[in-house]
C-alpha cells in the first residue's frame, strides 16, 4: 500500500517549494503578477482560474466595474464579453463580471494568506539571518497586497468575508466583516508595515515602498466618510505629505506614462506600477485591453504599437465635455480620436458612435513598438504622484488639516502646466472648487480605474445630480437607485457562506 | 430386478459437433447423488433403486433430461437456445443467464449494429434498456457519450468503467485522439458486450462502478478447420448543412432595408454558400481479415488485420485506422491449466480539420467570395481593417481554415493480457486465476498553420508538435472455489487487484512558421494506483433460490491517507419461479424470474491525480514578474481539498425475467432507485478560503429513479422464414437532492452547463432535475411572434429581474425507446432499428446567436450572414435568455436499415455474403436545428452526422 | 410554438387621445389659469394565462408637430399619467417656441406614440389638431404665495427668477404644515395649487377644484421647489448655513449661521486679518455644490448648484453677515 502514496513528479508541494529564499521569492512574484496576469503561460495560460470570467484577470476585470459605468467609457463588443448590465447599472447578484471580480479579490487574499501561513518567524528560523531580513520584507509585501486587495473588496462590496493567515486554506466559512472594521483593519495593517518596507525610491522596480503603503493609505482616508460615515481628510493629508516628500516628481510629457517605456517612470512618478512586458509578462487583460481595446474604425493599430484594434471601448460625451476641447491642443491630455466617430452614443452597440481615447499605447519613447500579436509592455499605474497631488487639494478643500490651498493649487497647477505645456491653464484659489477636482481627476487620471470611486465620493455615482448617456440605460442618462454604490455579493457566495448578508436593495 | 437394485451407468457427453464435453455437471433426479464428466467427457454414476432419470447441465448448453435405459448413453448437449442459459460475462467470472441474480444485458455479435461502425460502443446502441449511447458529432473523430442508467454523478465522471477481456481500460483519451480512444478497438474483434447495470453485477469493481460498466469480450479461437473470414464495407456520407441561413439574395435585401452606408459598402458581388464550400460527400471503407483454428491442432487461436478509412464530411478532416490481434488459448495438464495470450495493436492516423471553419461557414458573409483574387492570405477572401491585415474579431474565411491548416496526429494503443486459469489436481473445485494486463498508448500530433493564413497571420503562424503516452498495468488474482453438494450449490471468489496508471507529455514548444519560439507548455507527469481487495459469495438451493453477496475493498491514491480506502458491499436475490412445481409444466409460461439487490459502489474518476495535495506550479517564462532587473518564475498553490473522500452510490434493483411459449417471447422488466452521496462535484467555495472560485469537492446529494422494460420476440419460426422483434424502453428521473456546501442555504442554485453570455445557461438546484434550462418565458403577441425583451414578470413585482428567471425542462430524456426487427427469408435478411427520445430538450445557441441584428456586425471590416429566424423574430439583440430558443426535442430516428443476401458457397470453399445498409436514415423531430440529439443538450455549430449508405461483402473460406 | 401554458400579451394598440379644447386664443392676464387638459387612453397590456409583464413596458410619450404628418416633430414627452394640462404660460411659451406667432391663429398637431418591444413598430393615436393664438409673452416677475389653508395669510414666497414656471425659495414653518400655493396674495387668486396625491406621491400639484392641501412632514427651515410646468414640487430641509473664506481656512463647519427668527435674516460673526481674497460662500448643509455666490449686484448673493466664486467681501476686523432669504427673487446680504 506504500504505492498509494503518488506524489506530482513535475510540479512541487508547499513542502518543497517554502525551503529556499528563491522561492519565496517565486511565490512572492506571483502574489504581485496576479494583480497583472491570469495565468502562469503566455497570455494568461493555464489561468488561475479557469472555470469563471475571473480568468480575464484582475486589472481588466478591475478597469470594467470601476470604469465602464461611469462617464468616461462606452463598452461595445458585440462578439465578446456581455457589460451591458454594467455599462446600464441594471447588474444585478448574478452578474458575471462582479462575481469576477469579487473572486478574483479574494483569489489574491487566499494568496498572500497562504505566503503568510509558509513565513512565519518559527517558519523561517532555519534561514540566515540576511535571508531572514529579506523574508521580513516580503512579509510585508504580502500584508501590502492584501490590503489592497481588501481595499478594492472594501470599495466595491462593502461589508464582505474576511480571511487571514491564521485561517486554514480548505473548507470553512469566514466571517462577515463590516465595511467600517475592514477599513480599521487595513489602515492598522498598512500602519503596521510602513516601516519595514524600503524608503520611497529606495525599493526595486515593480516592488512596492513604504509610498506605496502611504497612497494606499491616503486613498482609503480621503474615503473614509463613504467607508466609515466619518471623515479623516486631515490624515489623507498627513499621508500625502509623506509621499511627495519622498523625492517623487512629475513625469514632464503626459504620454510617457502611459507609453511602453513607462517602467522608466518610476523613477520618477509612478509609486506602484503593475507590470506587462511582451516577452516576460504577458496578459490579453491588464493594459493589452487598454491600448488594443479603444482602438477603433479608422485609427491605425500600427501607430499604438500593436497589431489589430479591439473596437471595444470608447468614451462618452460628458466626459469629452471636461476638456477645453478635443483635439488635444490645449489640454494635451484630451487628444480624443474623432475621425469617424461621433460624440454622441445613440446606440451602445455601433463602434463608431463615441469618441476613442488615445491614453495607453505601446510605443516605446522613440516612438519604436515591440509586439507579439497585440501583447504589449506597458504598465499600469496603481498609484502615481499627480493622484496624490489632487488628493491633497481635495483634501485640503474638505477641509483636512495640514496643508494649505496656497500649496493645492500650485500642486494642481503643476498637473495642468505639464498638460498645456504651458502656464494657460493655470488656475487661482477660487477655481479650486470641489467640483473642478472631480473634473480634474477625470482628465488626469481617466482609465486608471478611479472614477467610479470619485464619483461616489461626490455623490453623483448613483441618483440624478449628474447624468451621462446611457447612465441607468436610457440615451442621455437617467437617475439610477443609490443601492448602485455598492456591488451585490455574488450568489455563489451567500449560497456557499451563511455569515454573509447580501448589500441593500439586492 | 432394476426397480430395487442399485446400478451404474457410463456414458459420454459431447456437443452437437461430436466433442467432448468435460465438467458436464451430471444429476441423479430427485436425488443428491451427482458428478461431472472428465476431460474426455466420460461420466460413471450410480443409480438408486427407482432412480432412472438424469440431468444433464453445462455452462452455455441447454439442460438435457434423459432417462437411463440401459448402462451406456450418449448425451449431446444443444447449444442452440440461448436465451436461458447463455453465458454473461461478469466481474472476474461468468455466469448461466439462469443464475444471474443482477441486472446484466449481454449483446452478442450476431446481434451488433451492421453497417459503419467507427467505435465498439457504437455496436449496440439502442440496444438495451438503460443504456444511452450518442455520437459526440459527425466527426470521423468524434466518439460517442455512453451514460448507463444516465450516470450517477454530477460533475465527475459519468462514463461507465470498460473492461476489455478483464482488463479495466484507460478512461478519456489521448492527446491526439482525445475524443475517441475507444475505436482503437476494432469493433470486428469483438465477440460480445455486456452492460452491467445495477449496483450487485457492478460493486465487484468497487470504487469504478458507480455508472455501470461494460464488459467487453473479444473473439477467440475455436473449431478445429482453419477459417479465413474476409469482410469489407465501402460507404458514403451524405453531406448536410448546420443551419438555416439566409441566401445571398436575402442576405442583400436585409442589409439594403436595415443596414448603414458603411454596412451596405461591405456587402459584395458574390453569392457563396459557404456551407457548401465546407461541407463535402466523405467515402469511407473498413476491412476486416480474420484467421481461426488451431496451429499444431491442438492450440486454438485467433489472427486479425483490419484497416478502417473514413473521410469526415468537413473538408479535410480524416481517420485511418489499422489493427491487429492475436489471441491464443492454449491447454495443459488435461486441461487443467488454461492459458490466454491476448494482444491487440492498433495504428490511428488523423487529420483534424479546424472545426471552428463550422461556425464561419455559418456566419460568413455570402456575398463575398472564396478567393479574392489576390495573393494576400493564400488567396482567400478576408475581412481586413484599416492597416489592411485581417481584423480582430472577424470570422475567417472557412474555406481557409480548412485548406492552410494542418492539424495531425498519429496515435499508437497496444493493449495485451496474459491469463493463467489453473484448475487444483487434487482438488478440481477450486481454481486460480491470474491475470497480467496492460494497456498502452502514444499519441502524437502536430499543428501547422501558415503565416500567410488570416489565422495564423497576427503571429506568423503557428508550428507546434505535442505528444502524449499513458500506461496503465494490471495484476488481477482471484481463487475460486465452485462446488454442487446435491440441492447445494457454492461458488466462491476472493481475489486481489493492482492497478497503476501513469500519463506523461513532454514539454511542448509553440513556434511560429519561421521557427520562432512563441510560447511553451510544461511537461506533465502524473500517476496514481488502485489497490483492491474483493470477494463474492453465491449460494443456490435446488437450483432455484440463489444469493450473491459481495464485497470490494478499495484505496486510491487519489485521496489522503485517511480517506483513501473504501467498502463496497452489495447483496442480491433470485428466484427462479418457474421452477417451482406450480409453474413446472406450464405451457405458456417458460420463465419467470425474480431479483432483488442492493448495493454500494464508489467513484473516483473525473478528478485530478493529486486533488487533495498542496501542489505548487511554476509559471513558464510568458507569465514572469520583474523584480528589480531580473524575471522570476513564479510558484502559484492549486486549488486543494485535503477531506476529499469517495463519491458513494447506494442503489436498489428489482427485476422479473419472463418467457413465454418456449421463450418465443421474452424479456424483463426492472425498477431501480439510485442515491449518490458525497458528490464529488465542482461547486463554489466561500470566496478567501482556496486558490479558485470553485473546488472539486464532495458536495451534495443526487437521487434517481428509472424503469426499464426488454422484450425480445420471435413471431415468426419457420425454416425458411424468420422474424424478429425486439423492443426496450427506458424511463428515467433523476432529482438534485443538495448542491450546496452549507446545509440549507438558500440559493437559486448553481449555473452549469455551456456558458451562455458569461453564466452557464442550465442550472443545478435542490428539488429539481439536474441541468434545467434557466431562462426567461417569453411574452409573444398575438400572431406567435416573440417580443423582444419582453418576459413574463413571474412573480408579479413589476419589474423583470433575475427572480424571473425559471427552470424551464431539462436535456434528459424521461423516456428512451428503442425498437428492431430482423427478418431472414430463404437467403435473405434484412432488418432496421429505430430509436427515440422523448422530453428532451435543447437549446438552439446556434440560432440564438445569429438572429438578432446586432450580430450582422461585429467588427467594422466584416459582416456576418443572419440565420432565417431573424425573418421571424426580427430581433435587434440577442435574447440569450429566453424560453423561445428551448425547443422540444424529442425524437424518432432510424438508424439503420439492412437488407443482405447469402449467396452460400460461390466457389469451392467460399461461403459468399452481401449486403447494404443505410444508417441515420430519418429523423422525425419538432426541434428546428440541426440535430435534436446533442451534448449537453447544446446545439452550436454542432458537426451534422450524415446519413450514412453502405455496401458490404463477407467471405468465409 | 411552446407547449404548455403560453404567454400571449393583448392591447397593444393605437392610443386615443382627447382635449378639452381645439380652439384656444392665449391670453397673459390668465397666464396661471389652466386652458388645456390633454387625456389619452394609451391601451392597457394583458396577458395570458395569469402572467403578467413588466408595469414599465407600454412606453408612451406624447408628440408635437406644426405639420400634420409629423414630419417634424418640436417636442416628444415621455409621460407615464394619462393627462397633462397646461396653464396659458406654459402652453404659450411652448407654442412660440415651436414657431408660432403671437397675434396668430396657428395650428399644432398633437398625438400619442405608444412603443413596446424593440422587434415591433410603434402605434400612434389620432392627430389632434389645436388652433392656438398665442400672445407676446411679458416680463413681470412670477411669484408664487405660500397661503394658510384658508387663504387669509401669505407668509412666505417663491420665485420664478426666469419666468420659466420653475419656483423655488426658503421658507420656515412647523411640522405637518397645510398650505397652498397662489398666484396672488389673495384669496381670490386665479391659481390656486394644492396636491393630488396619486399612488401615495404627495409632491405633486392640481390646480383641479378637488385638490387637496400641500403639506409637509419635516418643518424647519426648508427649500421649496415648485414646476407648473411639471405640476411637481420638491422640499430640502437646510439644516445649516456655513459661512466659508480664507478666515477659516475653507472649513465647511467653523463659522456656521444662526437663524434669527423675527427678522428672518441668518447671521454669522467673522473676523478677517485681510481682505478675503476669493470672497466668501455661504454653504447650504455644508455642501460644495449648494451655496451661495457671486452676483452681478451689489449686496445680493446668488444660490448656485455648480462651480461658482464666491461673493465679495472686503471688511477686516469683526464684523457680522447678514443674510435675508424671505423675497427669493433678490438673496440679500450685508456687513455690519
Ligand atoms: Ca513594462
Ligand atoms: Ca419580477
Amino acid at each position: 500500500t506504500k504505492d498509494l502514496n503518488q506524489v506530482p513528479s513535475v510540479e512541487e508541494t508547499s513542502e518543497s517549494v517554502y525551503t529556499s529564499l528563491a522561492n519565496y521569492k517565486s511565490v512572492l512574484a506571483k502574489l504581485y503578477s496576479a494583480f497583472a496576469v491570469a495565468g502562469i503561460e503566455k497570455g494568461d495560460g493555464n489561468a488561475d482560474m479557469a472555470s469563471s470570467t475571473a480568468s480575464w484577470g484582475y486589472l481588466r476585470v478591475y478597469f470594467n466595474l470601476q470604469e465602464i459605468p461611469t462617464d468616461e467609457v462606452v463598452y461595445t463588443w458585440a462578439g465578446g464579453d456581455n457589460l451591458t448590465n454594467i455599462q446600464y447599472m441594471t447588474w444585478g447578484a448574478s452578474d458575471t463580471w462582479v462575481s469576477a471580480m469579487y473572486y478574483r479579490i479574494y483569489y489574491t487574499v487566499a494568496l498572500c494568506n497562504e505566503f503568510l501561513r509558509n513565513a512565519t518567524d518559527a517558519k523561517i528560523a532555519s534561514f540566515s539571518e540576511a535571508d531572514q531580513a529579506s523574508l521580513k520584507v516580503f512579509r510585508a509585501e504580502a500584508r501590502f497586497l492584501r490590503a489592497l486587495a481588501y481595499t478594492h473588496a472594501m470599495d466595491l462590496y462593502g461589508n464582505v468575508p474576511f480571511v487571514t493567515e491564521a485561517d486554514q486554506a480548505g473548507a470553512f466559512t469566514p466571517p462577515r466583516i463590516k465595511r467600517a472594521d475592514l477599513y480599521a483593519y487595513i489602515q492598522s495593517e498598512l500602519q503596521d508595515i510602513e516601516d519595514v518596507l524600503p524608503a520611497p525610491l529606495q525599493n526595486e522596480y515593480g516592488r512596492v515602498s513604504r509610498a506605496a503603503a502611504w497612497t494606499l493609505l491616503a486613498k482609503n482616508y480621503l474615503n473614509a466618510a463613504v467607508y466609515t460615515g466619518s471623515a479623516d481628510y486631515t490624515n489623507c493629508i498627513t499621508y500625502c505629505n509623506k509621499i511627495i516628500a519622498g523625492g517623487y516628481s512629475l513625469e514632464p510629457v503626459y504620454k510617457k506614462l502611459f507609453n511602453g517605456d513607462n517602467d522608466k517612470r518610476t523613477t520618477n512618478e509612478i509609486i506602484f506600477p503593475i507590470e506587462a512586458d511582451v516577452a516576460h509578462t504577458t496578459t490579453w487583460g491588464a493594459t493589452t485591453y487598454l491600448v488594443n481595446g479603444p482602438i477603433v474604425g479608422s485609427m491605425k493599430a500600427s501607430d499604438y504599437g500593436v497589431v489589430s484594434g479591439w473596437s471595444s471601448i470608447r468614451t462618452l460625451r460628458e466626459f469629452v465635455n471636461l476638456f477645453p476641447d478635443h483635439s488635444g491642443n490645449t489640454d494635451t491630455r484630451g487628444a480624443f480620436w474623432t475621425d469617424g466617430q461621433s460624440l454622441d452614443v445613440d446606440d451602445p452597440s455601433s463602434s463608431s458612435q463615441g469618441y476613442s481615447i488615445v491614453k495607453f499605447t505601446n510605443l516605446n519613447d522613440d516612438g519604436t513598438y515591440t509586439t507579439d500579436g497585440g501583447l504589449v509592455n506597458t504598465d499600469f499605474p496603481m498609484f502615481r504622484l499627480a493622484d496624490v497631488y489632487l488628493m491633497y487639494a481635495e483634501a485640503v478643500l474638505r477641509g483636512g488639516t495640514g496643508g494649505t490651498v496656497g500649496d493645492a493649487v500650485n500642486y494642481v497647477n503643476q498637473l495642468r502646466e505639464r498638460a498645456y505645456q504651458n502656464t494657460a491653464g493655470d488656475i487661482n484659489a477660487s477655481t479650486l472648487t470641489l467640483d473642478f477636482i472631480l473634473a480634474e481627476r477625470g482628465r488626469e487620471l481617466f482609465w486608471e480605474c478611479t472614477r467610479r470611486t470619485d464619483l461616489i465620493r461626490y455623490g453623483k455615482f448613483t441618483g440624478g445630480d449628474y447624468l451621462w448617456q446611457w447612465k441607468g440605460g436610457s440615451v442621455n442618462g437617467q437617475s439610477v437607485d443609490t443601492k448602485y454604490n455598492l456591488y451585490p455579493i455574488p450568489t455563489t457566495d451567500l449560497a456557499s457562506n451563511p455569515n454573509l448578508i447580501q448589500n441593500s436593495g439586492y | 430386478n432394476a426397480q430395487e437394485q442399485s446400478r451404474t451407468v457410463k456414458g459420454a457427453v459431447t456437443d452437437e459437433g461430436g466433442k467432448a464435453l468435460e465438467r458436464v455437471s451430471v444429476l441423479v433426479s430427485g436425488t443428491a447423488i451427482s458428478t461431472i464428466t472428465n476431460a474426455s467427457g466420460w461420466f460413471t454414476v450410480t443409480l438408486p433403486p427407482g432412480k432412472d432419470v438424469l440431468e444433464f447441465t453445462y455452462v452455455g448448453a441447454a439442460k438435457k433430461i434423459v432417462k437411463a435405459a440401459g448402462d451406456t448413453l450418449h448425451v449431446v448437449m444443444s447449444f442452440e437456445d440461448k436465451k436461458l442459459d447463455e453465458i454473461v460475462v461478469i466481474g472476474y467470472g461468468t455466469k448461466t443467464k439462469k443464475d444471474m441474480t443482477g441486472s446484466a444485458v449481454s449483446v452478442s455479435s450476431k446481434e451488433f449494429n451492421p453497417g459503419l461502425v467507427g467505435s465498439s460502443e457504437q455496436l449496440i446502441s439502442g440496444k438495451s434498456s438503460g443504456v444511452q449511447i450518442m455520437t459526440n458529432g459527425g466527426s470521423p473523430t468524434a466518439g460517442s457519450t455512453i451514460r448507463i442508467r444516465g450516470g450517477a454523478s454530477l460533475s465527475a465522471s459519468n462514463a461507465p468503467l470498460i473492461v476489455l477481456d478483464g482488463v479495466p481500460l484507460e478512461t478519456g483519451g489521448i492527446s491526439g485522439n482525445t475524443d475517441n480512444f475507444l475505436s482503437m478497438i476494432n469493433p470486428n474483434d469483438i465477440e460480445s458486450i455486456t452492460v452491467l447495470k445495477d449496483a450487485a453485477s457492478t460493486a465487484i469493481y468497487g470504487s469504478r462502478a458507480s455508472n455501470g460498466v461494460l464488459m467487453i469480450t473479444t473473439k477467440k479461437g475455436k473449431g478445429d478447420q482453419l477459417k479465413l473470414n474476409f469482410s469489407s464495407v465501402v460507404t458514403l456520407q451524405q453531406r448536410k448543412n448546420v443551419a438555416d441561413m439566409m441566401s445571398p439574395a436575402q442576405f442583400r435585401e436585409v442589409i439594403n432595408a436595415a443596414g448603414t452606408d458603411a454596412q451596405k459598402a461591405l456587402l459584395g458581388d458574390s453569392n457563396t454558400d459557404w456551407q457548401k464550400e465546407v461541407f463535402k460527400n466523405a467515402m469511407g471503407t473498413d476491412n476486416n481479415l480474420g484467421l481461426t483454428g488451431k496451429i499444431a491442432k491442438s492450440v486454438p487461436f485467433r489472427a486479425s488485420v483490419g484497416y478502417y478509412n473514413q473521410d469526415g464530411n468537413l473538408q479535410t478532416d480524416k481517420t485511418r485506422r489499422f489493427t491487429g490481434s492475436l489471441v491464443v488459448t492454449p491447454s495443459f495438464f488435461d486441461k487443467h491449466l488454461n492459458l490466454t495470450f491476448n494482444l491487440k495493436g492498433a495504428a490511428n492516423n488523423n487529420r483534424f480539420a479546424n472545426t471552428s471553419a463550422i461556425w464561419s461557414s455559418v456566419a460568413f458573409n455570402p456575398t463575398q467570395p472564396v478567393y479574392s483574387g489576390k495573393s494576400a492570405f493564400g488567396g482567400f477572401y478576408e475581412s481586413l481593417d484599416n492597416n489592411g491585415i485581417p481584423a480582430t474579431g472577424a470570422n475567417r474565411n472557412p474555406v481557409g481554415l480548412l485548406d492552410q491548416e494542418t492539424r495531425k496526429s498519429d496515435v499508437y494503443r497496444s493493449i495485451g493480457n496474459f491469463d493463467a486459469d489453473y484448475r487444483f489436481h487434487f482438488l478440481p473445485d477450486l481454481k486460480a486465476h491470474v491475470t497480467v494486463g496492460y494497456d498502452y498508448s502514444k499519441g502524437e500530433g502536430s499543428v501547422w498553420i501558415p503565416a500567410a493564413s488570416a489565422n495564423g497571420y497576427s503571429v506568423g503562424g503557428s508550428n507546434n508538435d505535442y505528444s502524449q503516452t499513458l500506461k496503465n498495468k494490471l495484476f488481477t488474482g482471484y481463487l475460486n472455489y465452485s462446488r454442487n453438494i446435491g440441492i447445494h450449490k457454492f461458488d466462491a471468489t476472493a481475489g486481489y487487484d493492482y492497478q497503476h496508471w501513469s500519463a506523461k507529455s513532454p514539454a511542448i514548444t509553440y513556434y511560429n512558421e519561421k521557427g520562432e519560439l512563441q510560447s511553451t507548455a510544461k511537461a506533465t507527469d502524473e500517476r496514481h494506483v488502485l489497490l483492491s481487495y474483493y470477494g463474492r459469495v453465491n449460494y443456490t438451493l435446488f437450483s432455484k433460490y440463489m444469493i450473491t453477496g459481495t464485497i470490494r475493498r478499495d484505496g486510491t491514491s487519489r485521496f489522503s491517507p485517511e480517506n483513501r480506502w473504501g467498502t463496497f458491499p452489495s447483496v442480491a436475490l433470485a428466484w427462479n419461479v418457474i421452477d417451482e412445481n406450480f409453474l413446472k409444466n406450464s405451457n405458456v409460461l417458460s420463465n419467470l424470474k425474480l431479483r432483488a439487490s442492493y448495493g454500494v459502489t464508489g467513484q473516483q474518476d473525473g478528478i485530478g491525480n493529486y486533488s487533495y495535495m498542496s501542489v505548487y506550479q511554476q509559471g513558464n517564462n510568458y507569465a514572469q514578474y520583474r523584480f528589480g532587473d531580473e524575471y522570476l518564475y513564479v510558484y502559484r498553490p492549486s486549488v486543494y481539498v485535503y477531506d476529499l473522500k469517495w463519491e458513494t452510490t447506494k442503489a436498489f434493483n428489482y427485476g422479473l425475467d419472463f418467457g413465454f411459449l418456449n421463450n418465443r417471447i421474452s424479456g424483463a422488466v426492472e425498477y431501480y432507485t439510485r442515491k449518490t452521496y458525497d458528490l464529488l462535484a465542482n461547486v463554489s467555495v466561500p470566496a478567501g478560503t482556496n486558490f479558485d472560485q470553485t473546488a472539486t469537492t464532495n458536495v451534495g446529494n443526487i437521487e434517481s429513479h428509472g424503469f426499464e422494460f426488454q422484450l425480445n420476440t420471435t413471431p415468426i419460426s419457420k425454416r425458411d422464414f424468420k422474424l424478429d422483434v425486439n423492443f426496450n424502453a427506458t424511463n428515467q428521473y433523476t432529482k438534485v437532492t443538495n448542491i450546496t456546501l452549507v446545509k440549507g442555504a438558500t440559493t437559486v442554485g448553481t449555473y452549469s452547463g455551456p456558458s451562455v453570455a458569461g453564466r452557464g445557461i442550465q442550472i443545478l438546484t435542490p428539488g429539481y432535475q439536474p441541468n434545467m434550462f434557466y431562462v426567461y418565458k417569453q411574452v409573444y403577441d398575438a400572431s406567435g411572434k416573440p417580443l423582444e425583451g419582453v418576459y413574463a414578470d413571474l412573480n408579479h413585482d413589476g419589474v423583470i429581474n433575475e427572480s424571473d428567471l425559471y427552470r424551464y425542462h431539462s436535456p434528459a430524456a424521461t423516456w428512451m425507446l428503442g425498437f428492431n426487427t430482423q427478418a431472414t427469408y430463404k437467403k435473405w435478411s434484412a432488418g432496421f432499428t429505430l430509436r427515440a427520445n422523448l422530453g428532451n430538450y435543447v437549446y438552439n445557441n446556434t440560432k440564438m446567436s445569429l438572429s438578432a441584428w446586432e450580430t450582422v456586425q461585429y467588427v467594422d471590416a466584416a459582416l456576418n450572414n443572419l440565420h432565417k429566424d431573424y425573418l421571424n423574430t426580427g430581433f435587434k439583440t440577442r435574447q440569450y435568455y429566453s424560453d423561445y430558443y428551448v425547443e422540444n426535442a424529442s425524437f424518432l430516428r432510424m438508424d439503420n436499415m439492412s437488407v443482405a443476401y447469402n449467396l452460400g458457397k460461390v466457389v469451392k470453399h467460399v461461403n459468399m455474403r452481401i449486403g447494404a445498409i443505410a444508417q441515420n436514415v430519418f429523423t422525425i423531430t419538432k426541434y428546428s436545428g440541426q440535430d435534436p440529439e446533442v451534448t449537453n443538450g447544446f446545439e452550436s455549430a454542432f458537426y451534422p452526422r450524415p446519413r450514412t449508405y453502405s455496401i458490404n461483402i463477407n467471405l468465409e473460406f | 410554438k411552446k407547449e404548455g401554458s403560453q404567454a400571449v400579451l393583448s392591447g397593444y394598440q393605437d392610443g386615443a387621445l382627447t382635449a378639452t379644447a381645439t380652439q384656444l386664443t392665449l391670453s397673459q392676464s390668465a397666464k396661471d389659469s389652466v386652458v388645456l387638459q390633454l387625456m389619452w387612453d394609451a391601451g392597457k397590456l394583458s396577458v395570458s394565462n395569469g402572467y403578467s409583464v413588466e408595469e414599465s413596458l407600454l412606453q408612451t410619450t406624447v408628440q408635437y408637430a406644426l405639420d400634420a404628418d409629423f414630419s417634424n416633430i418640436k417636442k416628444e414627452v415621455t409621460v407615464t399619467s394619462s393627462a397633462i394640462s397646461y396653464t396659458t404660460a406654459v402652453l404659450n411659451n411652448l407654442v412660440i417656441g415651436f414657431g408660432l406667432t403671437a397675434g396668430e391663429s396657428g395650428n399644432l398637431y398633437v398625438r400619442l406614440k405608444t412603443t413596446l418591444a424593440a422587434n415591433t413598430s410603434s402605434k400612434y393615436s389620432n392627430v389632434l389638431t389645436l388652433k392656438i393664438t398665442p400672445y407676446e409673452a411679458g416680463s413681470d416677475a412670477a411669484y408664487l404665495y405660500m397661503a394658510s389653508t384658508d387663504l387669509t395669510s401669505f407668509p412666505w414666497k417663491l420665485c420664478a427668477r426666469n419666468k420659466d414656471g420653475k419656483y423655488d425659495g426658503f421658507v420656515k414653518v412647523d411640522q405637518w404644515y397645510n398650505f397652498l400655493l397662489t398666484n396672488e396674495e389673495s384669496n381670490s387668486a386665479s391659481v390656486i395649487y394644492g396636491s393630488y396625491p396619486a399612488d401615495g406621491n404627495q409632491y405633486v400639484l392640481s390646480a383641479a377644484g378637488d385638490h387637496w392641501n400641500l403639506w409637509t412632514s419635516n418643518g424647519g427651515y426648508l427649500y421649496i421647489a415648485a414646476n407648473t410646468n411639471t405640476l411637481t414640487w420638491s422640499e430640502t430641509v437646510v439644516n445649516s448655513l456655513s459661512v466659508v473664506g480664507d478666515f477659516n481656512s475653507w472649513s465647511t463647519t467653523a463659522t456656521p449661521m444662526t437663524y434669527d427668527a423675527v427678522n428672518k435674516v441668518w447671521t454669522a460673526t467673522i473676523t478677517t486679518t485681510s481682505a478675503e481674497q476669493w470672497g466668501i460662500k455661504v454653504l447650504v448643509n455644508q455642501s460644495w455644490s449648494w451655496f451661495f455666490g457671486t452676483s452681478d449686484e451689489a449686496g445680493v448673493c446668488t444660490l448656485y448648484t455648480a462651480d461658482a466664486n464666491g461673493f465679495p467681501y472686503t471688511k477686516v476686523g469683526t464684523y457680522t453677515l447678514k443674510l435675508d432669504l424671505s423675497d427669493p427673487q433678490k438673496f440679500k446680504y450685508s456687513v455690519e
